[in-house]
């Protein structure tokens, strides 16, 4: 309950963008009120219901690709020289690039179908959760890892019972962030070239002039990425229960 | 002290150890250390912060690699760590995301010793010998600095090493959990019969507890006397307010004091 609380300026800025919308300050081409929207998110429910499922499929898939991967590099990264020293300046490199400037790339390799998008997700995806990995698995403190191995650990018990529970917060952090650049590149990437998803429907919605559509779709965009976020927050404090912080 | 032709338990030979820095260059921690504890013995060293206390017990237990010399455990050469002997770290550290139940049986797990349920039942036998009731499924962040203390006491003797090496166990405990833990790593060492080195800041610790206490000088860290100490075992409160260890006291007191001059 506390919770919901605490999400009352979302209220605030809905209950103004209403206000807004019916004394007819703005042009409702640019902003149709929001119970209008959500009326044409009603009316729309398969279509939308559609539209997400797919959004949600390219997310997940890319997501689970990219992190899986991160998780492995980032792994190797922390636990070989060799991996550590080549990789770090290419991760390091290609960390900042804007991961949608790889899409052109990716389509002419992988065509214009599913392919090419979940590539695009998974390769933004797997930044975050690499470097994260890695870095937390550095970070490691020395006694931890001393205190295992005088104890009979072997390296992969080292690695999997020592290793990556401790750098567990940090990984968390890393595929938090990988989620919301996963939701990111989703959606530009149906913007983009899609026939359905979210980012399609909001686009075309745009360009038929069906403005209730379109704020129906980003209003859906936006409360998926805040229910998944949430998700992952609670399965976080769930995972990392033994950290001994508050937060996460 | 060793009889003619036994070869004792840890043998330390010329143990020296440099340290590489960015600032100050090359750091000698330790210089010549030689040291030799016998199968059994309980023996405490005593020395002025940074004279390679902790240094000496990471070469023994494997950990840390000496410059010049070599170490011993039952007349092999120590390469590597190895679960016979068990170390007990100052900066005691167990695993967070663990509770104290699994912490204990880490090192049995680890080994593959035992079913779930045997691994348990000896864990809880080493938590009850640390004086630990009823925290078994607490997290470490919801126990005590000295209970996380205990927990890694118990942790590592269940491990059932040979020799056992502490450093600074104690260190975060009250004092009247001190001594009653003091008077428990005696009945430990006496029933199981471990080799135990201990490191201590407390003079009447290393005299409490040891056969013998060593005393290094400030860095670089060498042995600079030895002290046997001439009590009974089981020892007892009285003894550490009698003389023995008054005097005892006094003479380490004002030999570290002087700073190793010797
Ligand atoms: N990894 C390291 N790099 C550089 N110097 C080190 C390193 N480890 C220890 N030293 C130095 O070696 C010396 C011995 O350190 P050590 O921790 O063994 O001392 P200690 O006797 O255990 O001290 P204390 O009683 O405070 O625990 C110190 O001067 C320390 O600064
Ligand atoms: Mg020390």
């Amino acid at each position: 309950m506390k919770g919901f609380l605490k999400l009352y300026p979302i209220a605030v800025v809905l209950i103004v963008w209403e206000m807004a919308a019916r004394a007819g300050l703005v042009d409702p081409l640019f902003l149709p009120s929001f119970s209008a929207s959500m009326q044409a998110l009603v009316a729309n429910y398969q279509l939308l219901a559609t539209d997400a499922a797919y959004s949600l499929g390219r997310a997940f898939a890319g997501l689970i690709l990219g992190a899986s991967v991160g998780l492995i590099i980032g792994m190797a990264m922390a636990r070989y020289r060799a991996a550590e020293s080549f990789l770090d300046p290419l991760v390091a490199a290609l960390f900042p690039t804007p991961k949608l400037a790889l899409f052109p790339l990716l389509m002419v390799w992988l065509g214009l179908g599913e392919a090419s998008k979940v590539a695009l997700i998974a390769v933004s995806a797997f930044f975050p959760v690499a470097i994260n990995t890695y870095a937390g698995m550095r970070g490691v403190d020395r006694f931890l890892i001393w205190n295992a191995r005088t104890k009979g650990a072997n390296a992969l018990q080292l690695l999997m019972r020592v290793m990556v529970p401790a750098a567990m917060p940090f990984i968390f952090t890393g595929l938090r962030v990988a989620t919301g650049y996963a939701f990111l590149l989703t959606v530009a990437a149906e913007m983009l070239t899609a026939n359905n998803g979210l980012g399609f429907r909001i686009i075309y919605s745009q360009r038929t002039f069906e403005a209730e559509t379109m704020y129906a779709g980003i209003v859906l965009v936006a409360t998926l990425g805040f229910a998944v976020d949430r998700l992952l927050g609670w399965l976080g404090r769930h995972l990392i229960a033994w950290q001994d912080t508050e937060t996460i | 002290m060793g009889s003619e032709g036994l070869i004792a338990q840890v043998q330390v030979e010329g143990i020296t150890k440099h340290f590489e820095t960015k600032r100050e260059g090359k750091v000698t921690a330790l210089r010549a250390v030689d040291l030799a504890v016998q199968n059994g013995e309980i023996v405490s060293i005593i020395g002025p912060s940074g004279c390679g206390k902790s240094t000496l017990l990471y070469m023994i237990a494997g950990l840390l690699v000496p410059s010049s010399g070599r170490i011993l455990v039952d007349g092999s050469p120590v390469n590597g760590p190895d679960p016979k002997i068990g170390i007990i770290f100052q900066e005691f550290r167990i695993f967070p995301w663990r509770t104290a139940l699994e912490n204990v049986v880490f090192g049995l797990e680890m080994r593959r010793i035992g079913t779930a349920a045997e691994r348990a039942r000896i864990a809880r036998k080493y938590l009850h010998m640390v004086g630990l009731e009823g925290i078994d499924e607490r997290l470490p962040k919801e126990l005590s600095g000295g209970m996380k203390q205990r927990v890694a006491i118990a942790q590592t003797f269940a491990c059932d090493p040979e020799v056992v090496l502490m450093d600074e166990p104690l260190g975060s405990v009250d004092s009247l959990t001190r001594e009653t833990l003091q008077d428990e790593v005696l009945r430990i060492w006496q029933e199981s019969g471990k080799t135990i080195l201990l490191v201590t800041h407390s003079i009447e610790e290393a005299i409490y507890l040891g056969q013998r206490v060593i005393v290094m000088s400030p860095r670089p860290g060498r042995i600079i006397r030895e002290f046997s100490v001439p009590l009974p075992f089981p020892r007892s409160a009285a003894m550490r307010t009698g003389p023995v260890v008054a005097d005892l006291r006094t003479e380490i007191w004002a030999l570290i004091r002087e700073g190793g001059g010797a």
